[in-house]
C-alpha cells in the first residue's frame, strides 16, 4: 500500500511540475517576445529550452495521466466483459510501455555515453531531456503494472481527477 | 494489398477495439508489424521517432493554446455574453437560439477546443434558454453543432497537430479555417431562421420591448470586452506580423492570466487546477503525436502509403469520388474513435491519395478538422454529445437526434467545400 501510494503521490507531484514547465514556457516565449520588441535584445536560447521543457512536460504528466484516466482509449467492448477487458487491455499496454522505456532508456544512454548537445549556440546536452523523457516513460510503465495490483485487491483503478483536481475542462475528452 | 499491409491494418483494429491506450496501440502496432516483416533496430526507430515528433519548435503553440483553453474554462468571461448577445439577435427569426451559434463563434475565436466551447457556452446557455421556454432539442442541437467551431476557427489545437505532422505552416491553416468557419456559422443561423419561419412553435412567443434596443446593446458592450482584447491579442499579433501561432499563443495565456486577474476569478488553486488540467491533456495529446510519428515511420517501411494508392488508383475514383469515399471512411471511422486518433492514424496515407487528385494540403487540413468535427457529434463516440449529456443529464440518445440535423448541415457544407476548393485556399494564399 505505501509504494502504491507512494508513485500516486510522485505521479501527482510529477503532473504538476509538468503543468509548470508549461506555464514556465508561456512566460519564457512571452519575455523573449517583449525583450525582442521593446528592448531589442533577442534571447536566442528560449526556442530551443522551451522545446525541450515541453518535450518532457509530455513524459513527466504521462503517469498521472494514465491514473486519472486521461490517455483516450477505444472502450466498447468494455460493457461486454469489464473485468477481463481491464486484465487484457492493461497488460498489452504494459508491455508495449516496458518496450518503448527501454527504447527511451537506450536513447538516454546512447547520448550520455557519447556526450552529443544539440548543436546550436545553446549546446543543451541532449542527455539532460533524454533522461527526463526516460524518467516519464519508466513511471508510466510502473502506473500500468500497478494498475494490474489494483485490479487484483479489487481496487478502482482509476483516480476521479476532478476529484483530486477540482472540476475538469473538457479540452479534448 | 500487400500481406504486411493487411496485417498491420488487421492489427491495428484488434489493439484498438482490445482497449489499450491510443498511444500505446500505436506504437504497438509499429513495432509488431516491423519486428515481424522487417529487419530493423527497431528500437533505435522508435526512441528516435519519438523523440523527432515531438521536438518540433512549432508544436511549442499547442501546450500554450491548451493552457489558455484549461484558463479560459475557469474565467468568468462568458457569462456576461448570453445577455450581451441577446438584444442583437432577438429581433431575429429563431431569435435567442442563435445567442448558442454567436456564443460559440465568438469563444471558438480565442479557444482552440471543440469540447471546450461546447461545455463554457452550454452551462451558461442552455439554463437561460430553458427559462425562456425553447424547445430544448435545438438548444442541444445548436450547441453541438456549433460547438464544433472550436476547432475549425483559429486557434485550433487540432490544426496545430495537423500542422505539424503534414510540415504545413500553421499561421495558414488557421488563415484557411476563417472563412469556412463563419460560413459555417452563417449556415446554422439560416437554418435556424428558415425553421422558426416554417414552424413558428418552436420559438417562445413573447412581446419583448424593443424600445430602448439599441441603448440595451451598448449596454451589454463591455461583457464583451474581454474576448475582444483576447481575439485582438491572438489575430492582431498573428496577422499583424508581430508573432508567430505559437508566440501570439504565449502573449495569449499572459493577456487571460492578467484579465482573470483583474476580474478576480484568479486564484493559486485555479492556476494549480489549470496547470495539471494542461499537463493532463499535453501528456495524452503528445504521447499520441509521438506514437502517429513513429507509427508514420513504421508504416513507410512496411511499404503501407503506395500499397493503399495502388489499391485507390485501381479504382479510378474522379477528385470528387475519392473526397466522397474519405468522407465515408471518416465518417465510419469517426463513429467509434476520437478525432485526434483519427487525424494522426490517416494523415500517412490519406494526404498523399488527395494531393495526388489535386487538392492542397492546407485544403486537406480543412478537411480533416471538419471530419474530425462530425465525429464529435456521431454516435457513439462523440466528444461533444458527452459534453452535453454531462451538462444536461439527458439520455445520450435525445442529443444525437438533437444533433443529427447539424451533422447534415456540417456534412452538406464538407461536399460544398470539395466542389469549390478555392473558398478555402484563398485567404491563404493572399499571406
Amino acid at each position: 500500500m505505501f509504494f502504491l501510494n507512494l508513485v500516486d503521490r510522485l505521479s501527482r507531484a510529477l503532473a504538476f511540475l509538468s503543468g509548470a514547465v508549461i506555464i514556465g514556457i508561456a512566460l519564457l516565449v512571452a519575455s523573449e517576445i517583449f525583450l525582442r520588441n521593446i528592448v531589442g535584445v533577442s534571447l536566442s536560447f528560449v526556442w530551443e529550452v522551451s522545446v525541450y521543457l515541453h518535450m518532457c512536460a509530455i513524459f513527466l504528466g504521462a503517469a498521472w495521466t494514465l491514473r486519472t484516466g486521461g490517455h483516450i482509449r477505444v472502450t466498447l467492448l468494455r460493457a461486454v466483459m469489464p473485468r477481463l477487458f481491464e486484465w487484457f487491455a492493461t497488460l498489452i499496454g504494459l508491455v508495449i510501455s516496458a518496450y518503448v522505456t527501454n527504447a527511451l532508456t537506450l536513447l538516454a544512454w546512447g547520448y550520455h555515453a557519447t556526450g552529443r548537445t544539440s548543436g546550436s549556440t545553446t549546446d543543451v546536452p541532449l542527455v539532460y531531456p533524454a533522461a527526463f523523457i526516460a524518467f516519464g516513460s519508466l513511471l508510466l510503465t510502473v502506473q500500468i503494472a500497478l494498475r494490474l495490483v489494483h485490479l487484483a485487491m479489487g481496487r478502482p483503478v482509476e483516480l476521479d481527477s476532478a476529484r483530486e483536481e477540482g472540476v475538469n475542462a473538457p479540452i479534448m475528452d | 494489398m500487400p500481406l504486411p499491409s493487411i496485417v498491420a491494418i488487421l492489427s491495428l483494429l484488434a489493439i484498438l477495439a482490445s482497449g489499450a491506450w491510443v498511444a500505446l496501440g500505436l506504437m504497438g502496432v509499429g513495432i509488431f508489424s516491423l519486428e515481424v516483416f522487417r529487419t530493423i533496430p527497431v528500437e533505435k526507430l522508435l526512441a528516435q521517432s519519438i523523440w523527432n515528433g515531438i521536438s518540433s519548435p512549432e508544436l511549442l503553440a499547442l501546450p500554450l493554446f491548451i493552457l489558455m483553453a484549461e484558463l479560459l474554462f475557469r474565467s468568468r468571461f462568458i457569462d456576461g455574453m448570453f445577455s450581451a448577445l441577446e438584444p442583437w439577435v432577438r429581433r431575429l427569426p429563431g431569435a435567442l437560439l442563435h445567442t448558442n451559434i454567436l456564443a460559440c463563434a465568438f469563444f471558438a475565436l480565442v479557444s482552440g477546443s471543440s469540447a471546450a466551447t461546447t461545455s463554457s457556452v452550454g452551462r451558461i446557455t442552455i439554463s437561460e434558454l430553458d427559462a425562456r421556454g425553447y424547445d430544448r432539442r435545438l438548444t442541444l442541437g445548436t450547441l453541438a453543432g456549433a460547438g464544433t467551431l472550436g476547432f475549425l476557427i483559429p486557434p485550433s489545437i487540432v490544426m496545430i497537430v495537423y500542422g505539424v505532422m503534414s510540415q504545413t505552416s500553421v499561421l495558414k491553416l488557421f488563415t484557411a479555417g476563417l472563412v469556412p468557419g463563419f460560413l459555417l456559422t452563417a449556415c446554422f443561423m439560416t437554418f435556424i431562421a428558415v425553421l422558426s419561419k416554417l414552424r413558428p412553435g418552436i420559438v417562445p412567443q413573447g412581446t419583448s420591448d424593443n424600445s430602448r434596443i439599441w441603448h440595451e446593446r451598448l449596454q451589454g458592450m463591455p461583457s464583451l470586452l474581454p474576448f475582444v482584447v483576447l481575439i485582438g491579442s491572438i489575430l492582431g499579433s498573428m496577422y499583424g506580423g508581430l508573432a508567430s501561432p505559437t508566440e501570439a499563443a504565449a502573449v495569449a495565456v499572459i493577456v487571460t492570466i492578467v484579465l482573470m486577474a483583474l476580474e478576480r476569478s484568479l486564484s493559486l488553486a485555479v492556476l494549480k487546477a489549470a496547470a495539471v488540467g494542461t499537463a493532463r491533456t499535453v501528456s495524452m495529446l503528445g504521447l499520441i503525436i509521438a506514437a502517429a510519428s513513429f507509427l508514420a515511420s513504421a508504416i513507410g517501411f512496411l511499404g503501407m502509403p503506395q500499397a493503399v494508392a495502388a489499391f485507390i488508383n485501381g479504382m479510378n475514383l474522379p477528385p470528387l469520388g475519392l473526397i466522397v469515399l474519405l468522407m465515408l471512411v471518416y465518417i465510419v471511422l469517426g463513429s467509434f474513435l476520437e478525432g485526434m486518433s483519427i487525424i494522426v492514424m490517416t494523415i500517412p496515407i490519406v494526404m498523399p491519395l488527395v494531393v495526388h487528385a489535386g487538392y492542397d494540403k492546407i485544403w486537406f487540413g480543412v478537411f480533416l478538422i471538419l471530419m474530425v468535427e462530425l465525429a464529435q457529434i456521431s454516435p457513439p463516440v462523440g466528444m461533444n454529445l458527452f459534453v452535453l449529456q454531462g451538462l444536461t443529464g439527458r439520455p445520450l440518445s435525445s442529443v444525437v437526434r438533437a444533433a443529427f440535423p447539424f451533422f447534415l448541415i456540417m456534412l452538406c457544407f464538407v461536399f460544398f467545400l470539395a466542389v469549390f476548393p478555392q473558398v478555402v485556399s484563398f485567404l491563404p494564399q493572399l499571406l
